[in-house]
């Protein structure tokens, strides 16, 4: 728990951390652990007819590190609720750059936008998270 | 061919599903959490796991007519009101709460709630998906 809520400014940035690339035993221990086992992760023939050029990581994959940097960062309790709208496929073997951003103080909590992009600075998630305040950061 | 509206409010028998220590684990080994690392409590995206296990989101979108090849995960949110622990068992019941069509019927979304209740009937959380379909041109 490293970061004092209480001491952040909106619009700043509070995290970033560069992503190694998911292999294909990545996407294949995820898809055994997960129970999601749709081709479009696992198969390339698959993934190439849906119109990509490679197999497709799980979003959700994508999803789980990126809550990583939550929860190294904040007490599981605290956190209220997690979304993320998934903007843009990434591929297997693509790193990404993922940040998280002060977006809003609100009485009791605050948002937090996170962002977790490719190497050619393209939005692959965009997720945001409400955090509880404790009585001395509010 | 844009999916039927009528299918709004569509569900599958609600389930009981054991949160396993052992899943816990595996689960949180592929994505890259330690195995000791709180490993007795579900990680932030641990719900769609378990939503998985009975009525997995690929068999309400196949209930709905729509082929694997053309979905797409488009956002997911999770409400986390009590931690769900390793040897819980929870009831999980999957509703399609909203369809509509983007780009005259080129694409429908399709929304499936879930809650997840446990033994003693204590709402523990909440996820909600958007699923992304790219229809057949007529």
């Amino acid at each position: 728990m490293n970061i004092d809520l209480s001491r952040v400014e909106v619009g700043e940035l509070l995290i970033s951390k560069k992503m190694l690339a998911r292999t294909c035993d990545d996407l294949e221990r995820y898809a055994e652990a997960s129970g999601d086992l749709n081709p479009l992760h696992l198969d390339k023939e698959f993934a190439m007819k849906a119109g990509f050029e490679d197999r497709v990581v799980h979003g959700m994959l994508n999803m789980a590190l990126l809550a990583n940097l939550l929860t190294d960062n904040f007490a599981a309790d605290d956190i209220v609720s997690y979304s993320a709208r998934f903007e843009g496929v990434l591929l297997v073997n693509q790193e990404t750059l993922d940040t998280v951003r002060l977006l809003e103080r609100k009485k009791d909590s605050v948002v937090l936008e996170l962002l977790s992009e490719n190497s050619q600075s393209k939005s692959i998630i965009r997720g945001r998270a409400e955090i509880r305040l404790l009585p001395s950061q509010v | 061919m844009s999916l039927d509206k009528n299918n709004i409010g569509f569900s599958l028998p609600k389930f009981q599903v054991e949160v396993e220590a052992e899943n816990l684990k595996n689960f949180n080994l592929s994505i890259g959490l330690p195995a000791n690392k709180d490993s007795n409590v579900a990680p932030l995206t641990f719900m769609k796991v378990l939503e998985g296990q009975g009525n997995s989101s690929r068999v309400i979108m196949e209930s709905l007519g729509a082929e694997l090849h053309r979905i797409l995960h488009a956002e997911q949110q999770f409400d986390y009101i009590s931690p769900i622990v390793a040897g819980d068992v929870v009831t999980v019941e999957r509703k399609v709460i909203d369809i509509y069509d983007k780009k005259n019927g080129e694409l429908s979304f399709v929304v499936i709630e879930s809650t997840f209740t446990s033994a003693v009937d204590n709402l523990l959380g909440r996820s909600r998906q958007i699923v992304l379909v790219r229809n057949k041109k007529k």
